[in-house]
Parts: C-alpha cells; sequence; structure tokens
C-alpha cells in the first residue's frame, strides 16, 4: 500500500517537474531527503532556487490542495530548506519555497502554482 | 483585485467615517487584518468566511489582506462584518467591477448569513454621513433608529443573500416612506410607571421642592431621619419627569449605544439612575479601558439618585464638581480623549449626624458634636455648594390628621404648564421687557431686592448663594406663572438654603 502512494507520488511529481520545465525552469533535483522531512522538486530559474512541495488531488471532497498545507507541513518544509541551504545548495542566494498543487476538474489535470508561499 | 468599502466606526457618541481596503493576491489561504482592529473585529474574519460560504459563494482560497483605513485610529465593533464581506465579495466574480463609493455598510453578520442588528446605529449613521455618505445599507432591525436622521438614503437588508443579489442586479431595495415620523410623538403612558405621588402621606413641604426642582432642574439634596420617607419621594420622580425632546432622545440612544450595547429602539423616558453607594470614580464619571461613559452620562437630560450620599467614595462625589457645572465630563485615556455630555439633576439623601435623629422631633439623638461635624464634613462645601436645594425632613406624625399627596399626574401637569410658561418667558420677545437688574436675575421687583440685599448684609449669603437663591426663586414664580419675582417667592426660596446654613453652624 505505501510502496503504491508512493508511485502516485512519484508520477505526479515528473507531470510537476514537466509542467514546470515547460515554464522555463531547469531541473536541480527531486526527492531530497532531510532530517526533517522531503523536498520534492527543486528547480532554477534566473539565478534563483525553488523549491517546490508538490500535492496531488484527484477530488476536491476534503478540500483543496491548497488546504492540504498545514502548518506543520510549513514549518518541516522551511527546517528541510534551510537544512538544504547550508548544505549542497550554499552558493545560492536567492530562493524561494514554492507550491505547485495538481487537481483533477472534471477529467482533467489543472496546475495551480504558487511562488513563495512565505509572502 | 481592489476593492473599497465605506463603513464607520464609533468615537465616543460621535461616529467616524473609515474605509476597508481589500486586496486578494495569489497565494496560500490566508485571511490578513490590518489597521488596529480589535479582538471581536478579528473574530469577525470567522463569521465572515462562514456567511460568505452559507450563500453558496466560494470564499476566495487566495490570501487576502483587508486594511481599515486609517490605520493608527484603534476600531471597536462588530458591525464591520458586513463591509469586510461586502470587500470581499466586491473582489470576486460574484460582484465584480461595481462600484461602491457613494455606499455605506454597516451590520453584523450571522453565521448562516442573516444581518444582525447592532448597537449605536445613530452615531454609526451621523460618522457615514459627516464622511459625505449618504446612502446606507443596514440591518433591518435597526431601521427604526435610522428614521431620526434626516437627509440619508437608508437600505435595510435582513440577510447577505438579498443584498447580494441586489448589489449584482444594482437594484437596492430603499426604506418604505410611510409610517416615517408617526412613531416619534411619543406619547406618557401613565400606567407604565410604578410609583405615584399620592402614595406620599404628609411631607408636603418636600414635595413642593421636587416639583420646583424638577421644573428648574435644581440639584436638590434631602436630609431626614431614617424612614421619614427621603427614599420613597426620590424614587417617584419618573413619573413626574417632562417628556424629552426628539434631539434628547437622539444624544441619549447614542450614549446607551456606548454604554450598554443597545441594539434595538429609542430611549423613550427621561433616565432615572439610581446607582449604588459601592460605585467606584470611574463607574459614576466615566472612563476605563476602554473610555465608557459613567453613570453621570447615563443620567444625562435626566436624574442621577445617590441614595445616602454620605456613603459614597469621597473620589467619587468629589469627581462630580466639574460635571456638575460644566453639564460634560471630558475622559482621556491611552492616547484617547473623549468628551460626554452629563447635564443631569442631582438627588441626593442623607441623614443629618450618625444615628440619623439629629433635629428630628422624636429627641431620640444623643450623637456627640464632634461626630455630627464629622457627618456633615463628609459632604465638601464645593459640592454643596453646587446643591441648589436642600430640603430639611421630619418624620410624619401619625397621629395627626394626614391628607394625601397630590398624584403624580397633577404634579406632572403643572411642572408641563409652568414650563410652558418658562419657555415663552426666555423668548426672545419677553426677553426685552425685563430689566436686568445687579443680582443677575431678571423681573426682581423692587422689595425682593431690598430683602436680598438685607439678607447679605447680615452675613447669611455669599454672593454665590444670593444667585442661587435668585434661581430659586425664579422656578417658584415660574410654577405660579408670574412674571415678576415677588417677596414671598424670594421667602420660600431661602427656606431652600438649609443645608448650608447648618453646615456653617457646626465648622
Amino acid at each position: 500500500m505505501k510502496s503504491n502512494l508512493r508511485s502516485i507520488g512519484t508520477g505526479y511529481e515528473q507531470l510537476a517537474a514537466a509542467y514546470l520545465v515547460n515554464m522555463g525552469f531547469q531541473m536541480v533535483a527531486k526527492n531530497q531527503y532531510t532530517p526533517f522531512g522531503e523536498v520534492d522538486i527543486i528547480m532554477e530559474k534566473d539565478g534563483a532556487l525553488y523549491f517546490v512541495e508538490v500535492k496531488y488531488r484527484s477530488n476536491q471532497n476534503y478540500g483543496t490542495a491548497r488546504d492540504s498545507i498545514t502548518s506543520l507541513k510549513l514549518k518541516r518544509l522551511k527546517k528541510s530548506v534551510s537544512y538544504l541551504l547550508k548544505g549542497k545548495y550554499s552558493g545560492y542566494n536567492v530562493y524561494s519555497i514554492s507550491f505547485l498543487g495538481i487537481e483533477m476538474q472534471d477529467k482533467e489535470l489543472t496546475y495551480d502554482f504558487i511562488d513563495n508561499i512565505f509572502s | 483585485m481592489y476593492s473599497k468599502i465605506n463603513t464607520a466606526v464609533s468615537w465616543g457618541i460621535e461616529g467616524l467615517g473609515i474605509k476597508i481596503e481589500t486586496h486578494i493576491l495569489r497565494g496560500m489561504p490566508n485571511h490578513i487584518l490590518v489597521g488596529l482592529p480589535s479582538t471581536v473585529i478579528k473574530e469577525s474574519k470567522e463569521r465572515v468566511r462562514s456567511a460568505i460560504k452559507s450563500i453558496g459563494v466560494k470564499f476566495s482560497d487566495d490570501r487576502i489582506v483587508q486594511n481599515l483605513y486609517p490605520a493608527d485610529l484603534k476600531k471597536e465593533g462588530s458591525h464591520l462584518d458586513l463591509p469586510l464581506a461586502i470587500g470581499i465579495l466586491a473582489c470576486t466574480e460574484v460582484l465584480n467591477g461595481k462600484s461602491f463609493d457613494k455606499l455605506g455598510f454597516i451590520g453584523e453578520l450571522a453565521l448562516n448569513g442573516d444581518i444582525q442588528p447592532i448597537s449605536n446605529v445613530l452615531s454609526l449613521i451621523e460618522g457615514l454621513v459627516s464622511a459625505g455618505i449618504s446612502h446606507i445599507v443596514m440591518p433591518y432591525d435597526n431601521r427604526v433608529e435610522s428614521r431620526f436622521i434626516n437627509n440619508v438614503t437608508i437600505y435595510p437588508y435582513s440577510t447577505l443573500q438579498e443584498l447580494v443579489a441586489d448589489l449584482a442586479s444594482e437594484s437596492l431595495k430603499k426604506e418604505v416612506e410611510q409610517e416615517k415620523y408617526d412613531f416619534i410623538e411619543f406619547k406618557r403612558n401613565e400606567s407604565e410607571f410604578e410609583n405615584d405621588y399620592n402614595e406620599v402621606y404628609g411631607q408636603g413641604h418636600a414635595l413642593r421642592a421636587m416639583e420646583i426642582a424638577m421644573l428648574g432642574r435644581h440639584n436638590l439634596l434631602l436630609i431626614g431621619p431614617p424612614g421619614c420617607g427621603k427614599s420613597m419621594i426620590a424614587e417617584r420622580i419618573p413619573s413626574i419627569m417632562p417628556p424629552l425632546s426628539i434631539n434628547e432622545r437622539i444624544e441619549l440612544t447614542k450614549i446607551y449605544g456606548v454604554a450598554d450595547g443597545e441594539t434595538k429602539g429609542m430611549i423613550k423616558y427621561r433616565p432615572f439612575r439610581s446607582p449604588h453607594h459601592s460605585i467606584s470614580k470611574i463607574g459614576l464619571v466615566g472612563g476605563g479601558m476602554k473610555v465608557l461613559p459613567g453613570e453621570i452620562s447615563k443620567a444625562h437630560n435626566g436624574v442621577l439618585f445617590l441614595d445616602e450620599i454620605g456613603e459614597f467614595k469621597k473620589d467619587a462625589i468629589e469627581s462630580l464638581r466639574e460635571p456638575l457645572s460644566s453639564g460634560k465630563v471630558q475622559l482621556s485615556r491611552g492616547g484617547r480623549s473623549l468628551e460626554y455630555p452629563s447635564q443631569f439633576m442631582l438627588v441626593a439623601t442623607m441623614n443629618p449626624c450618625p444615628c440619623g435623629h439629629f433635629l428630628s422631633k422624636s429627641g431620640l439623638c444623643n450623637c456627640k458634636v464632634q461626630s455630627i461635624k464629622n457627618y456633615m464634613g463628609k459632604l465638601s462645601w464645593p459640592i454643596l455648594d453646587r446643591i441648589d436645594m436642600t430640603v430639611l425632613m421630619d418624620a410624619v406624625d401619625l397621629s395627626s390628621e394626614l391628607s394625601e399627596g397630590k398624584s403624580s399626574q397633577f404634579i406632572f401637569q403643572r411642572v408641563e404648564a409652568a414650563g410652558d410658561f418658562k419657555r415663552e418667558r426666555t423668548s426672545e420677545k419677553m426677553r426685552n421687557q425685563g430689566q436686568q437688574c445687579e443680582l443677575g436675575g431678571e423681573f426682581l421687583n423692587q422689595t425682593s431686592i431690598e430683602i436680598i440685599k438685607r439678607y447679605e448684609q447680615k452675613g447669611k449669603l455669599s454672593m454665590r448663594s444670593v444667585v442661587k437663591l435668585v434661581k430659586i426663586a425664579r422656578s417658584i414664580a415660574d410654577l405660579e406663572q408670574s412674571l415678576i419675582i415677588e417677596k414671598k417667592h424670594i421667602f420660600e426660596a431661602y427656606t431652600f438654603l438649609s443645608a448650608q446654613v447648618m453646615k456653617k453652624f457646626f465648622i
């Protein structure tokens, strides 16, 4: 069951990456694990680093993809990002923690990209 | 997406027009409220969200920022729910592109989208009017009060759903014009008064004093032994108070809207406030965290009755000095400075000595002179100076034949008739006929002036007391509908200065 969910996630993370590359981002890394959690996708654009949290929702019965980002998740994401910025990606001065929601609406995928969710 | 909505907040008993700016930006779902909102206004976020969802509109899951302009003014009140909700809706497709420049909104929202009645509507409407907005959307249940203000167009609504539908189609429904003024004339209803003066036996002197005081709005002090009927007489004051004018009712309703959060209707009767003697200074004159009006402002245009005035806290009584002479009170706290009207008539009672029987026929008093001095000392000269009339009462002798007192209806009508006479006397036409005299009063005849001068030469009256004497004599003459203040009026007025005489004797 667990591996099945993981594979769903991986599938939509690939879709997300493709969508972002299409928007002009450059792929840096995927599924970066830290002691605090995981960062789904890391992208680069105009010298800035984008840490993207990807969320998929097949229906809106339990709220939208945006609603699923809780304060605890934000806290973990922040910690992971600062961990990565101190280590692997210390060369970057400009960064942004972003969100990409993918939702199934009327049998079509819709993308909801929010640049810098901490503003 | 951006919108700007007009509304108002109260500032003392006045209203101030403010604006609510709403900006919806792309971002994680969040609702931010800035511009010094109070806790009540912060809580309105939840009411607004529920109300908008309940009318079937999707609540924006973007980042909503709302700003209350001017940002440095602390804002209070739950009536901002409606403008906050309209501000959000104006940024969405529901009301997109509509202009709300000419409209003002006030109202509290229920979770199901009903628009609830609010307090202090009159001040808020006046605040909007002074900001140049004369078209106001407000709760349906508050429409009665709004009729007292002229030159505004009121759109009363009871649900957000109807309001939004009408705003979207630009067809707001005005208030129905009919019966606009017919309820304003307010009839005195005898059965509404529990007590009547005909239940008072004897004490004709005190009743007479009450009549005079009520006409001239003189402050009155009743001194007498326990059980002689001081409180009984004072408690029946509401049954003889003259009716309120429309402007007085508006002013009082504004004060009560601030002080008590009264949500419905207008004040009908002159207030009669009788706080317990444990009241604090702030409770009496007003103030506190929110700088609310105190008992003296709640008794504006009415009567403040202090039973057993000697038992009140010294600082509370002394704080009445300025309001008693100026008729208003200026309160400052935490950067807020507010003025409340407080033209009240003070009616107080006290015993003449610790045991209460001094000067009484019963002869029960065995208080030492020093303790009587101390007891009288509780009432300071500055306060006593501001009390125009004093009545010394004694227990009624049950063995003698007692006449039933005059009925409240009778006294009320006498006071009313005298009030009409007084208004006519003070009108421009009459004023020119009377010649001014050096004693300050008008229409004093020569004998009266000589009597007053004689009193003064004997050292019985200070200059301030002379002014008081003439004021009381004027009211007595008015009560008899006599233009000239005659000798007998002066003599009767002099009997009401007894407390000063008594206090002077003991100090």
